[in-house]
């Protein structure tokens, strides 16, 4: 690791619809869960949004002071955040630690917190009975719904939900995905999934977002990203996917790892990875551009790039 | 499923661990057991790739700690290369070892950081005193990281983990593996916590590999794309037991058992334009304390009968060389 300034997130722009599923795809590093952090205000210490808007209802959140921010977090937008299943406090009682997180977000009585646990509990298909039991008593699934149940205590529009089916196993996987989806149309629910697999994205997904070295690359809906990508960092990760589907051949790597982003390469950030580099995008950024209808691609060939 | 040219052959092992419940069972003294692993056989044929697939808690990656014999088996055996591994004294297991070696998930867990690259890779020569003769150590050091593509060696030697990235890193644990020379690589989930990108590079190094030194590979992974990536043959388990097996290809494309086809119809594909039926599973696994009587699968099972709640199925031949336990077999080949 070298010190210095590292930009995690660059020119990100994208938009959420109401009520559908986007899906920030990515490898680690990328910057996929900063962007989330910087939508909720919540980045953590020496983190810095130096320019930029997020507009959420006509509203832009960078402008917001924290005070402001408190109205909005939780109530308006809401996170699920990666692995918070297992930082649950397993000597307080479940449907307690929902009713503290309901109690720290609106000036409620305990007393009615704990009846909105219930509520939210049978929201999330859990038996709202269950609010007694410790969290070792649940499995990784209903720790999971537990999480959700919290990120809607507050009735937000907009979920950001990262990495909610990680480290579980595919049947429970299924089944949170599928909670997810039946949650975002009974409550039109806008949702933002984090995920480093894209058999997850595009199962689930209506748009999908790919990001590398703080950048977003390609965006667009699910079966053009998927089936006509444009960036050649897209049609790489996605073509070398292991998958139980298809025909079972040999792929071939991205050569490399993901760059430092204290020091990125110049250019395209892609460029030292890329076979189709060529002198631009050694010196040359390439502009984020629409190339198609809801479909953008920020690659100095994106014209040439087609799926074989 | 005995075949003539297999290097490891399991067979009926269990991995019980004692456990005791509650005041009643101390009174009583009555023996607990959580069954980890529970009768399971399978072999594994020379330059293979085995998966030994399943859920969290079947059993996968306890199974392949009592074939090292890092854990203690209960009951069955172990024939690797002819000799019958769980009865071999501590210096005859020692020797072995040297032939079966085995490569963890976290490759920032699993290797020192405060060891250079070098010293990481020496160790294993030194430990099973392969050769005092530096040059040769250094030799066979350079060779391994030769193998796993860290060029130029004699640079990556100098280095420490901390230099590496997660790729990198893993490549030294799969070198580490390789110092030794093994006939059997055990490797434990050894791309999951890697990114997409780097994952590939591994699983090609691994198939490279094994071209290269008809080196035979025990494969754990919770992920069945991943098995069908890397493997030929697949043992599907669950709560300690085998479900099925038999090639990836015919596993993944037409399982038989009711367990594996919810499984396979459960994992998601990469193409938004393949819409598949998912087989919902009931409940969640039971615990390994409470393993329920007759086919373990059938508080989940969607075709449970009479017969299921009481009658262990047994593991028989439902297609070439596909194996599936359930006593309704018949019903799901015809």
């Amino acid at each position: 690791m070298h010190e210095g300034i590292a930009r995690a997130v660059e020119n990100v722009s994208f938009t959420l619809k109401k009520g559908e599923m986007l899906g920030l795809a990515g490898e680690s590093g990328c910057g996929k869960t900063t962007t989330a952090l910087s939508v909720m205000r919540l980045l953590p210490p020496g983190g810095k949004i130096l320019n930029g808007e997020i507009i959420v209802d006509n509203e832009d959140l960078v402008k917001k002071t924290d005070r402001e921010m408190r109205d909005i977090r939780w109530k308006k937008i809401s996170m699920v955040f990666q692995g918070a299943m297992n930082a649950l406090n397993p000597v307080i009682r479940v449907g307690e630690q929902v009713a503290e997180s309901i109690v720290e977000k609106e000036k409620v009585s305990k007393g009615e917190a704990l009846k909105r646990a219930r509520l939210l509990f049978e929201l999330v298909g859990l038996d709202s009975s269950r609010v007694t039991n410790y969290p070792h008593e649940f499995s990784g699934g209903m720790r999971q719904r537990v999480m959700i149940a919290m990120a809607l205590a507050c009735n937000p529009s907009i979920v950001i939900a990262d990495e909610p089916v990680t480290a579980l196993d595919v049947i429970v996987q299924t089944r949170i995905l599928e909670l997810l989806k039946e949650l975002q149309r009974k409550l039109s629910l806008s949702v933002v999934m984090i995920t480093h697999d894209l058999s997850v994205i595009a199962e689930t997904c209506d748009r999908v977002a790919i990001m590398y070295a703080g950048r977003i690359v390609e965006l667009g809906n699910v079966v053009d990203v998927y089936k006509n990508s444009r960036h050649p960092y897209t049609e790489a990760l996605i073509t070398a996917f292991p998958s139980i589907a298809g025909k079972k051949r040999r792929f071939d790597s991205i050569p490399g790892d993901p760059p430092d982003l204290t020091s990125p390469p110049s250019g395209c950030r892609f460029h030292p990875r890329c076979p189709m580099q060529q002198d631009t995008c050694r010196t040359l950024d390439p502009e984020y551009l629409k190339i198609g209808p809801d479909h953008y691609v920020a690659c100095h060939h994106s014209e040439k790039v087609e799926t074989t | 499923m005995m075949q003539q040219e297999a290097l490891l052959c399991v067979e009926n092992l269990s991995v019980w661990f004692p456990a005791r419940r509650g005041a009643t069972g101390i009174l009583t003294r009555e023996e607990q057991w959580v069954r980890a692993v529970d009768s399971v056989s399978f072999s594994v044929r020379k330059g293979e790739v085995m998966c030994l697939a399943g859920e969290s808690g079947s059993g996968k990656t306890t199974t392949a700690r009592a074939i090292l014999a890092l854990t203690a088996a209960k009951f069955g055996s172990v024939k690797f290369a002819g000799r019958d591994v769980l009865s071999l004294s501590k210096t005859e297991l020692r020797k072995l070892r040297c032939e079966m070696q085995i490569i963890f998930q976290d490759p920032y867990e699993s290797i020192d950081p405060r060891m250079s690259i070098s010293e990481i890779l020496a160790e294993p020569l030194e430990v099973n005193k392969v050769t005092r003769s530096r040059k040769e150590k250094e030799a066979r050091v350079w060779n391994a990281l030769e193998d796993v593509r860290l060029l130029p060696p004699q640079e990556f030697a100098r280095r420490f983990p901390h230099e590496l990235s997660g790729g990198q890193r893993q490549r030294v644990a799969i070198a580490r593996g390789l110092v030794l020379q093994p006939k059997l690589l055990v490797a434990d989930e050894p791309v999951s916590m890697l990114d997409a990108s780097i994952r590939v590079q591994i699983l090609n190094l691994l198939l490279d590999l094994r071209k290269e030194y008809d080196l035979t590979f025990l494969y754990i992974t919770h992920d069945l794309a991943q098995a069908r990536y890397i493997g030929n043959d697949i043992v599907i388990m669950y709560l300690g037991k085998v479900m099925e097996s038999g090639p990836v290809e015919d596993v993944v494309a037409k399982p038989v058992h009711p367990y594996t086809r919810a499984l396979v119809s459960n994992v998601p594909v990469p193409d938004p334009t393949l819409k598949r039926d998912k087989i919902a599973v009931k409940g969640e696994t039971p615990s390994a304390l409470d393993i329920p009587p007759g086919c373990r699968f059938h508080p989940r099972c969607p075709y449970a009968e009479e017969i299921c709640r009481t009658k262990e199925p047994a593991l028989l031949e439902v297609g070439d060389n596909q194996y599936s336990a359930c006593h309704f077999n018949d019903r799901w080949t015809a």
